[in-house]
């Protein structure tokens, strides 16, 4: 048994002036929602700005949240949304192919890690928005079918159909850069 | 959206741990008379492995104080508005240009009032505009004194002072904090204009504005004045809202003479 509070609690508290039962809601959260906007991304900076304004509408939107749906698929949904909001006004702005654009971003803010884990992430920003979201939610947030429709506001069909086709096209890119045999 | 096929769709299904026995059943029935599934299914758990190897990142240390902060000092109603990092670093060449933007904004303000001001980017034709650097200015004008807010939480002790000059108003915020203090003025855009805003302190700072509010973040003690003026011959009220480091969040509001 825990004696941590349920997010669904949380929220109850925060409805009720607590400020601190939020603030647990963000401690809770703030590693798998930046790591989700990073993935989308690539550059820290913005990832930590979109976090931000991720939790901070959450806050405001809050007696909105409905509690029959799970709080971290409705806070993953505005964190998702804001990342997808930001990769499409990006790609207005800079029409060059994929969202690979932003490579003349200062080095330092740029997501790299390891060399491998920058490789993948170059093949990440290699396919569309729409795959690479349903890839980053499987493959590092560990979500089900349902809870990627519930995310994203498509059906599950149309989740599994962007799934097969950006694990195809991220195996080949990996395959290219000599990653996977 | 292409469908998905039945053997794609019990390929994927098996990847990802949720398929049934039966439909277990039938792939291994499947993949026993057919090479390229096999090869595609080979590949898929392949990817999934590999990818399950990528380790995730550590959020920045100080995210969950930044929202908090956030929280504390921005009304709803302003959270939207691109702001010029935005905009300039989203923009090809940006980043380059951004700090000449910057010093172009500050250059126009100086030539009209003598002071490095921010001035909300009309020359850009943008609705905001932010900055990270603090300016060096001189004294302001004095004009007359029409309100003072005390800022008090705690021990930390600021005020806000509106003066009134010619056709603008000033507002003058001297807030002697010891660490990271995050402000935000919120006002009714259709009520008041923001013309700039002067900081005669140094430090890290970044200033930020949208419709309907200004907020900055500055670590140590600030001065500050924001020129602003009134819209309408109505009257109206701007809300002072400021939280940080070893300051809990406070606020106030002055009230607005309207336009003469």
């Amino acid at each position: 048994m825990t004696n941590e509070p349920d997010d669904i609690t949380l929220v109850q508290g925060c409805l009720g002036g607590d400020e601190h039962a939020f603030e647990v809601l963000v401690l809770r959260y703030q590693g798998p929602i930046y790591n989700a906007v990073l993935r989308m991304v690539r550059d820290r900076d913005e990832a930590s700005d979109l976090t931000q304004n991720a939790f901070l509408k959450a806050y405001q939107q809050l007696s909105r949240f409905d509690p029959q749906y799970k709080f971290f698929s409705w806070i993953y949904r505005i964190a998702v949304n804001e990342s997808l909001n930001y990769v499409k006004r990006r790609n207005r702005q800079e029409p060059l192919e994929g969202d690979h654009a932003s490579d003349d971003r200062s080095p330092e803010n740029l997501l790299v890690g390891s060399e491998v884990s920058r490789h993948v992430q170059d093949a990440l920003m290699r396919i569309s928005a729409d795959y690479r979201v349903v890839v980053v939610l499987r493959h590092f947030h560990d979500c089900s079918y349902e809870d990627m429709a519930t995310i994203l506001g498509v059906p599950e069909k149309t989740i599994k159909s962007r799934l097969f086709s950006a694990r195809r096209q991220l195996r080949e890119l990996l395959e290219a850069k000599g990653l996977l045999p | 959206m292409t469908q998905l096929s039945d053997l794609h769709a019990l390929i994927q299904a098996d990847i990802d741990g949720v398929a049934t026995t039966r439909e277990r059943a039938k792939l291994r029935e499947l993949l026993a008379n057919d090479a390229e599934a096999r090869a595609e299914h080979q590949r898929l758990s392949e990817l999934r492995a590999f990818l399950g190897t990528i380790p995730p990142e550590q959020p920045p240390a100080r995210l969950v104080a930044q929202v908090m902060r956030r929280i504390r000092t921005e009304p709803a109603a302003a959270l939207e508005g691109g702001f010029l990092r935005r905009i300039f670093g989203s923009w090809p060449g940006g980043r380059v240009a951004l700090p000449y933007a910057y010093a172009a904004v500050a250059g126009a303000a100086v030539g009209i009032l003598g002071y490095h001001l921010v001035v909300v980017g009309a020359s850009f034709g943008l609705d905001a505009v932010e900055r990270d650097a603090a300016a060096t200015i001189g004294s302001a004008p004095s004009g007359i004194e029409t309100g003072r807010l005390e800022l008090t939480a705690g021990t930390f002790k600021g005020s806000a002072t509106l003066r009134q000059l010619d056709d603008t108003l000033a507002i003058d915020l001297d807030l002697p904090a010891q660490g990271m203090l995050d402000v935000s003025l919120a006002y009714d855009p259709a009520a008041v204009k923001i013309i700039g805003i002067s900081n005669k302190t140094d430090g890290d700072n970044r200033i930020a504005m949208a419709d309907g509010i200004v907020r900055w973040s500055q670590d140590g003690p600030q001065k500050l004045t924001v020129f602003l003026a009134s819209r309408t011959p109505a009257g109206s009220r701007i809300e002072v809202r400021f939280a940080g480091q070893g300051v809990v969040g406070g606020e106030g509001s002055l009230e607005l003479p309207g336009r003469h």
